[in-house]
């Protein structure tokens, strides 16, 4: 019996050991694989693929645990994990990711003081951190993620995450508490500009994601808008992108439809 | 760990496995150099202690890429291409990380069951003592810097927003901490780990009207009504300690106007993280502020005062910080005194200045020094009819203090501190205490006290268990007058009763010797011995994500208090007893907040001029205070604070020492403001009115000598407004 659950369990940790056989064992290669790894199960929301990435940032970790870069992927998987929790309402879960990944994040920030993407970051996580209760926690982490954000300008007033993670938080922020589409897609526009200005290299090790998402974030406002047909080129503009881009193929772009038409 | 191999052969294993990861071995046949046979397999489950499997925790070989995570039912397989000896991990968001030394061997395959436990819970400081709470901006913390500056009713002051805590009595409308039924000399005030003499602005018998150090120039506040620290003595009831701030990272400069005072703050970062300065001078004005409002007080010279500050931080490398904090204030007053028997002027003039040189270095992985350096320097004179004094004093101290953190479960703590106290009193006072004619008797004072105090402690900080800390610690402390030597055995625990609730449990011995004066030759008693308390508090404490609630009893039990004798003047024949309840909750909603302090109390005291167990002054059975604060839309923020206090006693008459009590206390203030770009920086506008119901509270009576005539002492306003602004770049 041993044996044949054995057989079964090697069959369903196919993904994982193949994804650790193939790989040189050089740590950009093994960092840029691992983030590809994450984006290949974003765009499949696909969360054993996800956690299979953030357990290779976390083996890269255990070898790497004073660069700031390897904290910071960490985080960034606990990110989108804890985005997934909170879309699957597992709250409890969600926080638990989001506090390791505010640990990380900040273990990155004390590493590499001028790296504007890990404050960046931690203005993101806030921001999940008040998705998760934003009645309770909005005055809290409200004004953290703002502070967060004024530090990544500080050290790079040219990067378009910081931009872009901006735009959505004042998408999300009520006109009252100083938000807004307008606003938003202020900050939107100028991280697209941004992001364009300096094309995506996958093999940098560097963060690199996010311009896609831009897009992503525009169409949304502009739905919420009933811009039916701006949502859609931004949408489109998206996939142009990146073309597997799985949240706006099948999650968005069919929401866009059904909104279309309800309106008709 | 149950480990345990299976037989090279796999026996049934093997061909199964083959048959059904078909996939995977023809992979790693082609992609590897050696043979199928020379792979090992490391297998098992990863599991919580109470034995649910747990999914996806990342189990891999430390510097290997080989890993997997675990499957649904906590199960888990990869293969190691090398054979070896490496190192195992198991890890899993909330748990504690788990490391074996495993050793593989081609062919086998190595089955590892692995139980994680759940990451203990934090204890942060607070939680870990019984009646603390704490003031800065971090995660945790009871009240922020914000809080302080916009509660109603407290003024801005770190000392007035104490007074919205549990366990402080309402005695008068001041800065004064009466905590537990102590009187307010009980409670030490502690910067920068030096000791404040004088922590208060218009000194007066119950503390003064304004904390010294403005909210504004501190980084964290830490006050406990109870059972704190030995590395605080010579105090019978309670400890403020506050730390200035730090090094400034980016430069500020804040200008303030307000009715009453005026303000200005640069923070200056000179060399980036290595040395920063931080300035502030205030000048308050009062006249204006009494001329809107009017005032139960009729002033010859309006309340004034100047402070200067000048905060030097330093950094010279990664593991030392020195920090020079220099303060300077002045404050004086003329009045008129409004007495059944006597109409006349009282002058206050006082002067402050400290200077503290703190250094903090880290001495390799769990070792922190901590040393000081301080002085702080009083002056003040005081006349009104016979009374005419002069008082000098100054304490100088020299603190050395280490803590070593020795595992993640122990840490200990231990200090030598060295005080040097003095006291030059000229004048002269009536020979009758309350004598107020301008023609009686006086008696001439020149005198001068010195004394040396030198006294050390230890404390240990002790996880017991997962859920158990035990705090104990001593404290010994010798006085060059009274040659008297004094030791304080201290205990605080906490036991978790889940992440966000705990049991607290605290006992100690507290010392604190009598003024200076009290050991005069001639007036007083060299012999005195320093008075005693005994704390014993039970609590529970529970910290929500939005929500705190906490309950104390305590009981606090005095002796060898002050008590006067007709033939030594003064001996330790005193004694007394404070108990009661405090309680505690600190909730928030969308944009409210804020919090409820309830305090019960019974305290009898047989000291001083009382001939038995009497309630003294500050006996005030319930003190209530409700705090609520709203943020509005457009940028505005609301607060309002009720305060209700059972009156506190007063002598009706001869020998009857506190029998009757005043009317209730009650109050209740508003606010309002708000926040506003201005020319790049920010602009706060603020307005405040105090007493909105008007009510004129009295706290004590000042009678005639044969009783006849009574005067009240009421509040100096009756419904009054401030407003101001401060502009922030």
């Amino acid at each position: 019996m041993k044996a044949v659950t054995l057989g079964m369990l090697i069959v369903g940790s196919l993904v994982s050991t193949a994804s650790c056989e193939d790989t040189g064992a050089d740590f950009d290669g093994w960092l840029v694989r691992a983030r590809a790894n994450l984006d290949s199960a974003l765009n499949l929301w696909d969360l054993e693929g996800m956690m299979g990435a953030r357990a290779e940032f976390e083996r890269l970790l255990a070898t790497r645990h004073e660069t700031a870069l390897v904290h910071y992927y960490v985080a960034y998987a606990d990110y989108r994990i804890a985005i997934y929790d909170l879309a699957a309402e597992d709250k409890e879960q969600c926080d638990h990711f989001l506090d390791d990944g505010l640990e990380q994040v900040e273990e990155a920030e004390r590493l590499r003081p001028d790296f504007s993407d890990a404050p960046a970051l931690r203005a993101a996580l806030y921001g999940i951190k008040i998705a998760v209760s934003p009645v309770t926690r909005g005055f809290t982490f409200g004004p953290r993620s703002g502070r967060a954000l004024a530090e990544a300008y500080g050290i790079d007033d040219s990067n378009p995450r910081a931009y872009l993670i901006d735009g959505y938080r004042l998408f999300r922020t009520p006109r009252l508490f100083g938000g807004g589409h307008e606003k938003a897609m202020e900050k939107l526009r100028r991280a697209a500009e941004l992001f364009e200005a300096r094309p995506r290299d996958k093999t940098s090790i560097e963060p690199c994601w996010g311009h896609a998402e831009v897009f992503a974030v525009m169409g949304q406002i502009q739905m919420e808008d009933g811009e039916f047909d701006a949502a859609e080129v931004s949408y489109r503009t998206a996939l142009e992108i990146d073309p597997d881009y799985g949240w706006v193929k099948f999650r968005l772009i069919p929401m866009l439809e059904e909104a279309r038409e309800a309106n008709n | 760990m149950r480990e345990h191999r299976i037989g090279g052969s796999w026996a049934l294993g093997l061909p199964l496995l083959v048959l059904l990861s078909g996939v995977v071995v023809p992979r790693a046949s082609a992609a590897g150099t050696e043979p199928e046979k020379r792979a090992a397999w490391i297998a098992g489950t990863v599991a919580a202690e109470d034995g649910a499997p747990l999914v996806y925790a990342n189990v891999f070989l430390v510097g290997e890429r080989d890993g997997t995570c675990s499957r649904r039912d906590g199960t888990f397989v990869f293969k190691v291409e090398r054979e070896g000896t490496y190192i195992l991990q198991a890890s899993y968001i909330g748990y504690v990380p788990w490391r074996e030394t495993v050793t593989v061997i081609p062919g086998d395959t190595l089955r590892v069951d692995i139980v994680l436990s759940e990451k203990p819970v934090e204890l942060a400081p607070v939680m870990v003592r019984a009646s603390s709470f704490t003031a800065a901006d971090e995660d945790g913390v009871t009240l922020t810097t914000l809080d302080i500056v916009t509660t109603p009713g407290a003024a801005a002051d770190v000392f007035w927003a104490m007074k919205t805590f549990p366990g402080v009595q309402q005695v008068e409308e001041g800065a004064g901490l009466f905590v537990r039924g102590g009187d307010v000399s009980e409670t030490i005030t502690v910067l920068d780990g030096a000791i404040l003499s004088h922590p208060y602005k218009y000194e007066s018998p119950t503390g003064g009207f304004f904390g010294t150090i403005s909210p504004f120039l501190l980084s964290g506040t830490y006050f406990s009504s109870g059972g704190f620290s030995a590395e605080y003595g010579n105090a019978l009831s309670g400890a403020m300690v506050m730390e200035s701030l730090g090094m400034p990272q980016s430069s500020e400069m804040t200008l303030g106007m307000g009715l009453a005072a005026g303000s200005i703050m640069a923070r200056i970062p000179l060399v980036e993280d290595r040395l920063g300065l931080s300035l502030s001078g205030n000048q308050s004005f009062t006249e204006t502020m009494f001329r809107v409002n009017g005032s139960t007080e009729r002033f010859i010279e309006y309340p004034s005062s100047w402070d200067l500050n000048a905060n030097i931080a330093f950094r010279p490398n990664e593991s030392t910080t020195l920090k020079l904090f220099c303060f300077g204030e002045q404050d004086q007053l003329s009045v008129e005194v409004h007495d059944p028997d006597y109409r006349g002027v009282f002058s206050g003039w006082s002067e402050n200045a400290i200077y503290n040189l703190a250094l903090k270095q880290v001495v390799g992985k769990g070792l922190l020094l901590s040393a000081n350096l301080a002085r702080n320097r009083f002056s003040a004179k005081r006349q009104l009819a016979l009374l005419d004094l002069r008082v000098d004093d100054w304490l100088e101290q020299g603190r050395v203090s280490a803590e070593y953190q020795i595992d993640p479960r122990a840490q200990i703590r231990t200090g030598l501190d060295w005080f040097r106290i003095g006291a030059d009193v000229s004048g002269q006072v009536p020979v009758e205490t309350y004598d107020l004619d301008p023609e009686g008797e006086v008696d001439p004072l020149d005198t001068h006290y010195r004394s040396h105090r030198p006294a050390g402690w230890v404390e240990g900080n002790l996880r017991l268990t997962e859920r158990t800390v035990l705090i104990p610690g001593a404290r010994v402390s010798y006085d060059k007058v009274s040659a008297e030597t004094t030791f304080d055995p201290r205990f605080s625990m906490v036991y978790q009763l889940s992440p966000t609730s705990s049991l607290k449990l605290a006992s100690g011995l507290y010392h604190q010797y009598p003024a200076l004066m009290y050991y005069d030759p001639l007036s007083g008693n060299p012999e005195l011995r320093a008075g005693r308390s005994r704390h014993l508090i039970l609590g529970y404490d529970y910290r929500g994500e939005t929500t705190q609630f906490r309950v104390e009893a305590y009981d606090k039990r005095y002796e060898r208090l002050v008590h006067e004798d007709e033939t030594l003047n003064y001996i330790n024949g005193g004694h007394g007893y404070a108990r009661g309840m405090d309680v505690f909750l600190k909730a928030r909603l969308v944009m409210f907040e804020g919090w409820s302090s309830y305090s019960y109390l019974d305290a009898k005291r047989l000291e001083g001029e009382f001939e038995r167990l009497t309630s003294p002054d500050f006996d005030v059975t319930h003190n209530w205070t409700l705090v609520l604060k709203c943020g509005l839309p457009y940028g505005l923020f609301a607060g309002s604070t009720y305060r209700y206090a059972t009156g506190k006693p007063y002598t009706p008459g001869p020998g009857r020492h506190n029998e009757d009590r005043v009317p209730p206390y009650k109050k209740l203030d508003l606010s309002l403001s708000t926040i506003r770009p201005f020319f790049g920086g920010k602009i706060v506008y603020y307005l405040a009115a105090a007493n909105i119901l008007n009510r004129t509270n009295i706290f004590d009576y000042r009678y005639s000598e044969d009783f006849s005539r009574r005067e009240p002492v009421s509040s100096s306003f009756g419904r009054s407004v401030y407003f101001g602004a401060s502009v922030m770049f």
